[in-house]
């Protein structure tokens, strides 16, 4: 049994058979770290590959993050000392007076499959409340998402409030929902703006890597 | 013979069902299972409590109201089966079911952005184009119900105000109002009641009807309750509307879809009918699907179109309810030839489908943006569909039959005194063109578009009596400006 065995079984989305393929791997004495980096990995960026060429489809993407889930939560609990790798962290919420949660959801789904690390603040969100997530878990990136023109405003509020604690530094700021253009976006200072969630995975990528420099 | 046509159609319209009786049934059935087993979430304990009243198992901690068979049932017989849908100038009321048995057509509702005629690029629409929108809406036969889009250029938070004094102040038709949040709705109902001469001569005749939505799966917002409650206080007639996206906040089939709108807008129908017995509801399944490459929704897809046709035959057959979906639009994000083609398979999709208020004319960009010639276009397409969707008269006059027996093998048709008599019949467009090449470069060589800009630079050239007084007008303001006050 090889790593591209176990990397197939990703891209597959193979939820019954991945956990037996890691446990197998782990009783033939292969560290977690390089399972992980040289199975489990490269299998999911084939998939960001392949879902951003519009070859799979979400559901598809989605069932391959929980094969790869899967197999973290084998993993996980036996990486000491390191941590597990992570394309980046990414806290995000719908904002203020907009309770629209499935674009948001859908575009988290998409990230995590991508190897982000994801904080999900929820619906209807203060912006007090995503300075103190900022102040808490020091992400590269923050999202908005709003699904109202009467909400969109409330973007602002948030990046005001961001600025104002002095948490804009180092923070890249992305914005979405369907009344949200790239305009806007720009109007209102925010670094990113992804018209579908399709295009949502890439621009977190991009966007960490202007960071990492 | 005089010359006069005689009506080539029925007053029968042809509706092409796309699910069985038994298909109907099923549906149903699972309706009634899933309002009694599931039920709804109602973030409203005003309403829970009302729902509970009438015999709903109420789960207060939770916020679920599951509604028994019976509840559900009863509600759906004091649904008015006849009710009209006013407007400021009696000729424009919409009485619902149609006296002909066709259909009504409505103009978008919610549109961000604006196409201006002849540009290229989007903009955001300003309550001035509101306004227009509304001369423009008076001006086109085929347009019944006008609605209006979100300006940019005034308060957001009253925004949804500041558009319906707009349109209030430039159309006398029947208009619909989505309102954005829920302290505005009272204050909607008031700028209407204004419109219409004050509090009295709104509940005798109610000029607008209002969005009532549904948070797909199962839920129901505060604001949203909130306008069934108010509409229910005002007497004013509720578009109960579903929005479910295939795969997304609904099943990945269109007919799992059609079932979801349809128990929505049940329980939406429940909610109204037991606050006010014989409120009129007219069910609004707004279908979309979920692309599965980007998760972006849209409304024209064949698999949008298969679920709205297969919900609203489940709403109109199977709870007896006028129904009133997407009747065009597109999903292009831009104004091209996918537009034009989207919009028609839509419209002749939903008319065929027998949908009695056909919505969405003027809108493209998944109906987040307006364009004033699309309008004009749409206008001219209603007009088409309304006479294709008739059956014909079959008698030995409209068949021609003495004509057919008297004229020689090999003859022609063109000099007989039936189609003397019936040459006029035929629905004339303004707008398409049926020339020669040759005749039409002699006479104009102008394409489509620019017809169509000419024709709306002579629609709004046109000058139009004022549609409110001065004291309306100023009735209207002290609204507009105890709402920014309060809430901008």
């Amino acid at each position: 049994m090889s790593y591209e065995d176990l990397a197939q079984s990703v891209m597959e989305g193979d939820i019954d058979g991945i956990k037996p393929k890691v446990e197998a791997h782990l009783a033939k004495g292969a560290p977690a770290g390089d399972i992980i980096a040289q199975g489990l990995l490269p299998g999911m960026n084939v998939v960001g590959r392949r879902f951003r060429d519009g070859d799979m489809f979400i559901p598809e993407v989605m069932r391959s993050a929980r094969a790869m889930n899967d197999a973290m939560l084998v993993l996980e609990p036996l990486i000491v000392g390191e941590s597990v790798p992570s394309q980046g962290r990414i806290v995000i919420g719908t904002v203020l007076g907009d309770v629209h949660n499935i674009g948001k959801d859908l575009v988290i789904m998409l990230w995590k499959s991508g190897g982000f690390e994801v904080i999900d603040l929820g619906v209807n969100v203060p912006p007090a409340v995503f300075v103190q997530a900022i102040e808490k878990e020091r992400p590269q990136i923050l999202g908005l998402s709003a699904l109202l023109t009467t909400t969109m405003p409330a973007m602002t509020d948030v990046i005001q409030a961001v600025e104002a604690a002095g948490l804009r530094n180092g923070l890249r700021i992305v914005v979405g929902g369907a009344p949200v253009n790239r305009e806007y976006a720009l109007q209102i200072g925010a670094d990113g703006y992804a018209p579908d969630a399709g295009g949502a995975l890439q621009m977190a990528k991009d966007l960490v890597g202007e960071l990492v420099g | 013979m005089t010359g006069q046509p005689a009506p080539p159609t029925t007053r029968v319209r042809r509706v092409l069902p796309v699910l069985t009786a038994d298909a109907v049934e099923t549906l149903y059935e699972k309706a009634l299972v899933f309002c009694e087993t599931k039920g709804f979430k109602i973030e409203s304990p005003r309403m829970l409590q009302v729902l509970a009243g009438a015999g709903a198992q109420v789960d207060q901690e939770s916020q679920v109201a599951k509604l028994p068979r019976g509840l559900v049932e009863s509600a759906l017989k004091t649904v008015p089966q006849s009710f009209a849908l006013c407007a400021r100038d009696p000729r424009h009321d919409l009485v619902f079911p149609h006296p002909e048995d066709g259909f009504y057509v409505r103009t978008n509702t919610g549109a961000t952005l604006y196409l201006d005629p002849g540009a290229e690029k989007l903009r955001r629409l300003r309550v001035a184009d509101v306004a227009a929108w509304g001369r423009l809406v008076a001006q086109l036969e085929n347009i019944d119900v006008c609605a209006f889009g979100t300006p940019a250029d005034v308060p957001q938070a009253t925004a949804d105000i500041h558009g319906l004094r707009a349109l209030l102040s430039n159309s006398l038709k029947h208009t619909w109002i989505q309102p954005y949040d829920e302290q505005n709705v009272g204050l909607l109902l008031e700028l209407a009641a204004a419109a219409a001469g004050g509090e009295t001569a709104f509940r005798e005749r109610p000029l607008v009807s209002l969005i009532a939505c549904s948070l797909t799966p199962y839920t129901f917002k505060p604001m949203d309750t909130e306008v069934i409650l108010q509409a229910a206080a005002h007497g004013a007639p509720i578009m109960a509307c579903s929005l479910p996206s295939q795969g997304g906040t609904s099943p990945v089939t269109p007919i799992g879809t059609a079932l979801v709108a349809g128990v929505e807008i049940l329980a939406m129908v429940v909610m109204a009918q037991v606050l006010r017995p014989g409120l009129p509801v007219i069910a609004t399944p707004l279908v979309f699907a979920m692309d599965m490459t980007s998760g972006r929704v849209g409304h024209s897809s064949p698999e949008a179109l298969a679920g709205a046709a297969a919900a609203i035959q489940f709403v109109k057959q199977g709870l007896g309810l006028p129904g009133h979906t997407y009747g065009t639009g597109s999903d292009s994000p831009v104004y091209d030839q996918q537009v034009s083609v989207e919009a028609a398979l839509q419209a002749a999709t939903m008319a065929y489908a027998g949908v009695d208020l056909l919505g969405a004319a003027g809108q493209f960009h998944t109906a987040t943006a307006l364009s004033p010639l699309q309008l004009i276009i749409d206008n001219e397409v209603m007009g088409m569909l309304k006479r294709l969707v008739r059956g014909p008269v079959v008698d030995d006059e409209t068949l021609g039959w003495e004509t057919i027996l008297s004229v020689p093998h090999g003859d022609t048709f063109l000099l007989s005194e039936h189609t003397y008599t019936h040459c006029r019949d035929a629905w004339r467009s303004r707008l398409f063109t049926r020339e020669s090449e040759e005749t039409w470069r002699e006479r104009s060589g102008k394409q489509l578009s620019e017809r169509v800009l000419e024709r709306y630079e002579e629609i709004m050239a046109a000058p139009q009596e004022p549609v409110v007084s001065d004291a309306v007008a100023e009735a209207m303001a002290q609204v507009v400006k105890q709402a920014d006050e309060r809430l901008a």
